[in-house]
This record gives C-alpha cells, structure tokens and sequence, in this order.
C-alpha cells in the first residue's frame, strides 16, 4: 500500500529540517487537517486548536518516521480523529442545538448569502449526524479517502462502512430535505 | 450488477463512480450506460446530496495560524547551545524574530549574533580578575556562580518538561484509537 508515498520526500526534509520543508508541510497539510477536524467537531476554534497538535506531533516525529504499511496522511487522519475524539467526549453531554431555522429564500437574498446560509445548515445536519457516522462521510466524501483507507481508519469492515455511510446520507437527506427540494432541484431546472 | 446493488452503493458512496470500490466501477458506468430507469433514478437522488453537501465550505487558515504552526517547529536548542540560548534569553530585548527556515537547526541567526562579549558567561568572568582586586574579583565570580546555578535549574526544568512530553506522546500513541472506536461503536 505504501509504495509511493506521496508524502515521503517532504517528510524526509522535514526531519532533516531542512529550509523550505516546513512551510511546504504546512501549505499541503494544514487546509486538509482543518477541514477534517472542523467538520468532525463543529467548531472552528477548537478545530485550529486540534490542527496546531497535529503538527507538533509532525514535527516531534518527522526525524524518525519510518516507511511502513500505512501512508503518512493516513497517520495524519489517525493523529487528527483521536485527538477530534478527545475533544468530543468532553462535547458528550452537551445536547446539541436544533438544526437553525430555514431562511426564507427572499429573491433579493444575496447570493453569498444564501451560500453561507446554505452552508450552515450542511454543517448544522452534519453535526448532528451520529459521530461514526459523521466519521465516515467526512473521511470518505469531503477528505476524498478511499473506502479501504476509511474503514481502515475506522477499523471497520467495509460492508460496515457502507452501512455508515448510507446511514449517514439518509439522515442527512432527511434533515436538508426542505433545502434539497427547493434550492438544488431549483438550480438543476435552471 | 443489478439496479438494486447500484442504488445501494450509490446510497453509500454518492454519485461519484470514481470514489466507489474500484472493483464496481466497470459495472456501474456499463448499467449507467444501459439508461436503466431504476438506475438513472438512484442516481439522480445521490447526485442532488452531493451537491448539496459540496455546499460546506471550510475557510482556508488564516495567517495568523499558519504563523504559529511554522513558529512551533523551532525546536529547543540540544546541550552544546543551551547555555549561550539561555544567556541570550536574559538579553532578549533586541532578539530578533526566529525564521523557519533558519531557526530549525542550532539558534535562530539574529540571536547567535547577539551573544557577544556583552551578554556570555566567558566574558563576564574575564574582565575582573585582568582589571581589578580581590574583592571585585570574588564579587563578579560570585555573579559567576550565580548565573551557572541558574543555567543548572533552567536546564534540569527543560528536560523534565521535556522527557514527560516524550512519555505522554509515546503514551498516546501505542492508545491510538483504542478508546475511541469503542466509545462511538453504538452510533
């Protein structure tokens, strides 16, 4: 599996620390890291919080990584999602807010509006989605895994991540189904 | 394959043929290519979710927490630059500002710089003992010793924060998602 690890030869910089390596992991992997742990946990300020000990394990670990079975972006999601975890179970008992009323899709909205609008209550059903299901779509829709990678990651089957996920998808049709029937389906017609 | 197995992958992985399991893909694009109604269908309801999922955005980083990611790879200078990085600490208030790309190493190039005669322990106890008599003499050895006992209790601080950082990361690592699976399994 890991037979060209795209990541490698910047890892090996890094633990070399060479010049240049460590803005270049940055670059690559930060806006990866902080679209996974925003979307797991909901909030962007811990999300940051979970980016920043993510590369401190990078840097800790950079000289002594070694090529083995699993990719390093793997390692990254695993680093991430534990660490995600440690943060949601201290959400635990928190009950999660209702999804935020529809706006009325006036005319003379904004577009950007709208998207912003739009995009909240994506995220709204996204947080209060199961976690593992959350965990699933997230890993295997937005950071593009594949499913042997996501259920590796999730050390599940893949007939147990196919589950999740269309457990996921169906509640989330459920939750946006207003949003779906009158913003998609307009913009398809159009 | 049959519609049936198609609208079920389709429910699971959406409408993108490319992120299904490879070995389904042949199948899928030739049922497509057939326009079997059933298909066609479950395909458009996966697709509308996706597009409406592909809604979220995530904002890119911000400059400011770029800048404390690359600030936070300046590592703690090793034995051999300790002293001269904890006499350069006390005279810090024209310390310039560590770059990545040179503060990875030894010290930050601005700081080595910085750590002349004015501000090392070498110098400070030099100059007495060519320039004065005993008692200024046993006063700068005293500011001496001062500073090593210093340097000692900073040093030993530094390696125990630092050698129980090491213990709790190897610790949370040989843990890496034990906890965690277990706690959500039900959901």
């Amino acid at each position: 599996m890991n037979q060209e690890d795209p990541d490698a030869d910047l890892l090996t910089r890094v633990g070399r620390q060479e010049p240049g390596a460590i803005q270049e992991m940055v670059a690559r992997k930060l806006p990866r890291l902080l679209s996974l742990a925003t979307r797991m946990l909901g909030d962007r300020s811990e999300a940051e919080d979970v980016a920043q000990e993510v590369f401190m394990r990078i840097w800790k670990h950079a000289a002594h990584w070694q090529s083995g079975p699993a990719r390093f972006d793997t390692w990254l999601h695993r680093v991430a999602l534990n660490l995600c975890y440690d943060r949601l179970r201290k959400q635990r008992e928190v009950i999660l807010d209702d999804l935020p009323e529809q706006t009325d899709p006036a005319p003379a909205l904004d577009h950007a509006l709208a998207d912003a609008a739009r995009s909240e209550r994506v995220a709204a059903a996204l947080a209060a989605l199961p976690v593992r299901q959350r965990e699933a779509l997230v890993l295997q829709y937005y950071q593009e895994l594949s499913n042997a990678q996501t259920a590796e990651l999730m050390e599940i089957t893949i007939e147990a991540l196919e589950s999740l996920l269309a457990r996921a998808r169906r509640n989330l049709r459920i939750s946006l189904a207003d949003e779906r029937g009158e913003d998609v389906l307009r913009g398809q017609r159009s | 394959m049959t519609p049936e197995r198609f609208r079920t992958l389709s429910e699971a992985y959406g409408a993108a043929i490319e992120h299904w399991p490879t070995a389904d893909r042949a199948a899928a694009l030739a049922l497509i290519e057939r326009q079997d109604p059933a298909t066609l269908t479950a395909l458009a309801e996966a697709r509308q979710l996706d597009q409406l999922l592909a809604t979220h955005r995530v904002a890119a980083p911000t400059a400011e927490l770029t800048s404390k990611l690359l600030a936070s790879a300046q590592p703690i200078p090793q034995r051999a630059g300790l002293r001269r990085w904890i006499s350069n600490l006390r005279s810090s208030s024209n310390r310039q500002g560590v770059s990545p790309e040179n503060g990875v190493q030894d010290l930050p190039r601005g700081t080595r710089q910085s750590a002349g005669p004015s501000s090392g322990f070498p110098a400070q106890r030099r100059a007495p003992f060519r320039t004065s008599g005993l008692l200024r003499g046993l006063g700068w050895a005293s500011v001496g010793l001062a500073g090593i006992a210093t340097g000692v209790v900073v040093m030993s601080l530094l390696t125990q924060t630092a050698t129980t950082q090491s213990l709790a990361e190897l610790s949370y690592s040989s843990t890496a998602f034990g906890g965690a699976t277990q706690d959500w399994s039900n959901e």
